[in-house]
C-alpha cells in the first residue's frame, strides 16, 4: 500500500477564490481512491478542497465548507486506464459571473462540459486550497486514499485562472497533447511547480520557495508523459488476483493461483530488455507471453503462447517441456531478459550474467504464435507456478527503480539511453553484439512496435 | 692602333680592342655575336612579345571555366595553353579576343594540379608565365545532408554533431547561428557542435549555414537546422 505523500502547511493565507492546478498524472492501482491533492482543515474535513480519482473511475472535483458541499466537478466518464498519462488541469475560479464557469477540469486539452460530460455544482464560496490550510500532494491531511501512480510537472497557480492550453499544446507531428515545460504563468503567494527531480521531490521549482516535505518513500522515474515506460498490466490481473504497487511496478502474487501477468506493452520486432528482481523462492516463471491466462490455475510454464524461464531448473518451457538453458535463481537475484525479435530468440541473464554462454533460444515468431484473439504479439511475463507461496517481483523496465529502491551507483542505459538500468544489458549474443533496448515509447516509436 | 674599317676576317683573339663596328648590316648580326664590349648595336628588328600580368579566376574547378587573361600586346586572336607540371599541355577550348590588353580563354582541365600559361600571337611571339598562374582544384564536396541534423533535448549536452566536407580545410557558420553558447570548432575535412544550448526554453529550430574552404580557397556552403524540443524528464512515483 502507498504510504507517500508531500505535504506543506503555508504560512500566508491565501483567499482561495481563484487558481489553477496543471498536473501529469498515470495511475497506479485503479478501483480504489487516489487523492491527487487536498487541502483540509483535518479532523472530519468540515473545510476541505480536494481532487480524487475515485475507485469507479470518476475524477471527483469538489470542496466542502463548514460540512456543507461547496463546489462539485464529477466526471461522468470513468478513468481506469492505469497505463496511459493524463494531462489534467483544474480551475477554481469563484468570482466568475458565470456559474458554470466557477469550476473546470480539463483532460488532454479538452474541457469536460455538459450534462453529458460531467455532474457539476457550482461552489458557494472560496476554496481552501492556497489558504493556510495543511496542503498534500497525493493523500488527505491524516494521511489515507494514498495516490498509487505517478504524477509529472505540478503546476499550482495561486490567484489565476488558466486554460489547458496554457500548461500543454498539440504536437504538430504526432497529434499528442504534449506540456509545454516552461509555461508562461504566475504562480502567486502560495504557487508552486513541483518536477520530482532526484533528491529534490519536495523543491518548487516556481520560484516562490514554497517546498513541499516528503513524507514516506518517493523514487524518480524515467517514466513520464514524455516518454511513457512499460509497467505490469494491472488491467490483467484477473485470473493471477495479484497485488500491485509501486506504479505497478512490484508484483506480489497470489499465494492461491499461479496465473501469471504481462507487461503493459507488447511487440511485434525490434530488441528489447528488462529487469526483475525476485523474491519467494525458486518457483518463478519469467519469461514472455503472447496471450493471458485462461484460469486461476494456468501457469507461464504450460501455455502454448509462453516461454517461461524456471527459477527451479533453470530450463525455458513452453507448452510445458523445458529445454535446458541457465542456472536455477531463487530470491534475491535479478533476472534479465532480452528479447530480439529480429532474429526470433530469447535471452536471460542472471544477476547480469548472460546464461548459455549468450547461445539465444529459439522462438516462435509473433506471427506464428497467437491466442484465440490473435494477438500476434509478445509481452513481458511474471508469475510463478508456485500455488502455495506469495512471490514478490519488483521490476525494471528502464525507469531507474526496483518497487520503491531508486538505482544508484553504477547504473546502465540502454543503447538509446532512454532506460536505466542495474546491469549492462550489452554483451555478446549468439557470436555478434546486440543492442537491446528499454520497453517505453520513445524506443517504441523508434524501433518496434 | 686607329679606329678602322674591318674588312676582312682573320683577326685573332684578343688583337683588337676598342674597335667600332659601323655599316655592318643587321642581317650579318644573326646567330651567336661574339661578346663586344662597349659595342653599340643598331638596326635590329623590333619584337612584341606578349606579356600575362594576372588572370581571373586562378583557381578553377575540372569544369569548363573562362579565364580572363590581362596582360599587354596581345594580337587577335592568339592561342592559349595551359602547361601542367608533367609538362602536358591542353590548348583552350576557345579564346575571346578582347582586346590588346584583355583575352579570355575558355579551358576544360580534367587534371587537378597547377598550370602555366602561354599565350602566342599569330605572328609567333609568345610568352610563358613566369610562374603557374592557374590552379585547377576540385570543390569541397559536403558529405553531411542538408537540413535537419535532428531534434534534440533542449536541456541537455547534445551528441557531438560532425559536419563532414571532402577536402575543407576550415569552416566557418556564414549565416544564421547555433544556437548559445553550443561550441562550433573548425577542422580539416569536418566540424563540430557540441554543448548544451540555454538560448531557447521551448520548442524552437536554430537555421544556419555552414561555409567549407579548401586549400585553395575555393567554398561550399551547406545549409542545416537543429531543432529543440523540451521534454518533462522525470516524474514522481508514489510508493
Amino acid at each position: 500500500m502507498a504510504t507517500t505523500r508531500l505535504y506543506r502547511t503555508p504560512s500566508t493565507s491565501s483567499t482561495g477564490e481563484k487558481w489553477t492546478v496543471s498536473m501529469w498524472v498515470k495511475m497506479g492501482i485503479t478501483g480504489t481512491n487516489n487523492i491527487l491533492f487536498s487541502a483540509d482543515t483535518g479532523g472530519s474535513f468540515t473545510f476541505r478542497t480536494f481532487v480524487e480519482l475515485q475507485s469507479s473511475g470518476v475524477i471527483m472535483f469538489g470542496g466542502v465548507d463548514n460540512g456543507n458541499t461547496n463546489g462539485s466537478l464529477a466526471t461522468h466518464g470513468m478513468f481506469r486506464d492505469p497505463n496511459a498519462w493524463y494531462h489534467l488541469v483544474f480551475v477554481w475560479d469563484n468570482l466568475n459571473s458565470t456559474s458554470a464557469d466557477k469550476m473546470k477540469l480539463y483532460i488532454n486539452g479538452e474541457r469536460m462540459t455538459g450534462t453529458g460530460g460531467i455532474a457539476y455544482t457550482a461552489p458557494t464560496t472560496n476554496s481552501r486550497w492556497n489558504m493556510d490550510n495543511r496542503t498534500e500532494i497525493g493523500s488527505r491531511h491524516g494521511g489515507d486514499r494514498f495516490f498509487t501512480g505517478v504524477m509529472a510537472h505540478v503546476h499550482n497557480c495561486d490567484g489565476y485562472a488558466y486554460q489547458a492550453s496554457d500548461f500543454g499544446e498539440t504536437d504538430s507531428t504526432s497529434g499528442a497533447w504534449v506540456a509545454k515545460t516552461s509555461p508562461s504563468v504566475s504562480y502567486g503567494t502560495n504557487g508552486f511547480f513541483l518536477k520530482f527531480a532526484s533528491g529534490a521531490t519536495g523543491t518548487d521549482s516556481s520560484g516562490q520557495g514554497n517546498n513541499f516535505t516528503t513524507a514516506g518513500t518517493m523514487t524518480t522515474t524515467k517514466d513520464t508523459p514524455d516518454n511513457n515506460f512499460c509497467t505490469i498490466n494491472e488491467l490483467d490481473n484477473y485470473y493471477a488476483g495479484a497485488t500491485l504497487s509501486n506504479g505497478n511496478n512490484t508484483m506480489v502474487s497470489n499465494a492461491s493461483n499461479s496465473a501469471w501477468l504481462r507487461g503493459s506493452m507488447s511487440v511485434t520486432k525490434g530488441k528489447w530488455y528488462w529487469e526483475t528482481l525476485v523474491s519467494g523462492g525458486l518457483g518463478s516463471t519469467l519469461g514472455i507471453a503472447a496471450t493471458g491466462p485462461n484460469a486461476t490455475s494456468a501457469t507461464g510454464a504450460s501455455n502454448a503462447c509462453t516461454y517461461a524461464y524456471m527459477g527451479n531448473d533453470g530450463t525455458i518451457k513452453r507448452q510445458g517441456t523445458g529445454t535446458a538453458y541457465g542456472n536455477t535463481y531463487t530470491t534475491g537475484d535479478y533476472v534479465g531478459t532480452y528479447l530480439d525479435l529480429d532474429n526470433n530468440k530469447i535471452y536471460f541473464s542472471k544477476n547480469g550474467t548472460l546464461q548459455n554462454s549468450g547461445t539465444g533460444y529459439t522462438i516462435l515468431t509473433p506471427d506464428s504464435i497467437r491466442d484465440t484473439l490473435n494477438q500476434r504479439r509478445y509481452s513481458p511475463m511474471i508469475g510463478d507456478e508456485d500455488g502455495g507461496t506469495q512471490y514478490t517481483f519488483k521490476t525494471n523496465f528502464g525507469n531507474g527503480c526496483f518497487g520503491s529502491t531508486q538505482l544508484t551507483g553504477t547504473t546502465y542505459s540502454d543503447a538509446g539511453g532512454e532506460g536505466t538500468f542495474k546491469y549492462n544489458m550489452a554483451g555478446t549474443f549468439d557470436g555478434s553484439s546486440q543492442n537491446f533496448r528499454a520497453l517505453c515509447t520513445q524506443n517504441l516509436g523508434a524501433y518496434g512496435g | 692602333m686607329a679606329q678602322t674599317k674591318v674588312t676582312s676576317p682573320g683577326i685573332t683573339d684578343s688583337s683588337i680592342t676598342n674597335v667600332k663596328i659601323a655599316d655592318v648590316a643587321a642581317s650579318k648580326l644573326t646567330g651567336a655575336l661574339p661578346a663586344i664590349s662597349g659595342a653599340s648595336l643598331t638596326d635590329l628588328p623590333s619584337e612584341t612579345k606578349p606579356t600575362i600580368a594576372s588572370i581571373s579566376p586562378s583557381v578553377i574547378t575540372n569544369a569548363q571555366t573562362a579565364v580572363t587573361l590581362t596582360g599587354t600586346n596581345y594580337v587577335s586572336v592568339p592561342q592559349v595553353q595551359a602547361i601542367n607540371s608533367t609538362g602536358a599541355i591542353v590548348n583552350a577550348d576557345s579564346i575571346t579576343y578582347t582586346s590588346a590588353t584583355t583575352i579570355v580563354a575558355t579551358f576544360t582541365l580534367t587534371t587537378d594540379g597547377t598550370y602555366y600559361l602561354r599565350v602566342e600571337n599569330n605572328d609567333g611571339n609568345a610568352v610563358r608565365s613566369s610562374t603557374a598562374l592557374l590552379t585547377v582544384s576540385d570543390n569541397p564536396v559536403w558529405v553531411t545532408a542538408a537540413g535537419s541534423l535532428g531534434s534534440f533535448a533542449g536541456a541537455s549536452a547534445i551528441a557531438t554533431q560532425t559536419l563532414t566536407c571532402t577536402d575543407a580545410t576550415s569552416f566557418a557558420i556564414t549565416s544564421g547561428a547555433v544556437a548559445t553558447p553550443l561550441t562550433f570548432t573548425t577542422g580539416v575535412g569536418s566540424c563540430t557542435i557540441t554543448g548544451t544550448q540555454t538560448q531557447y526554453s521551448a520548442a524552437a529550430t536554430s537555421n544556419f549555414t555552414v561555409t567549407a574552404t579548401d586549400a585553395e580557397g575555393q567554398t561550399a556552403d551547406r545549409a542545416f537546422s537543429m531543432s529543440w524540443s523540451f521534454v518533462i524528464g522525470q516524474g514522481g512515483q508514489f510508493n
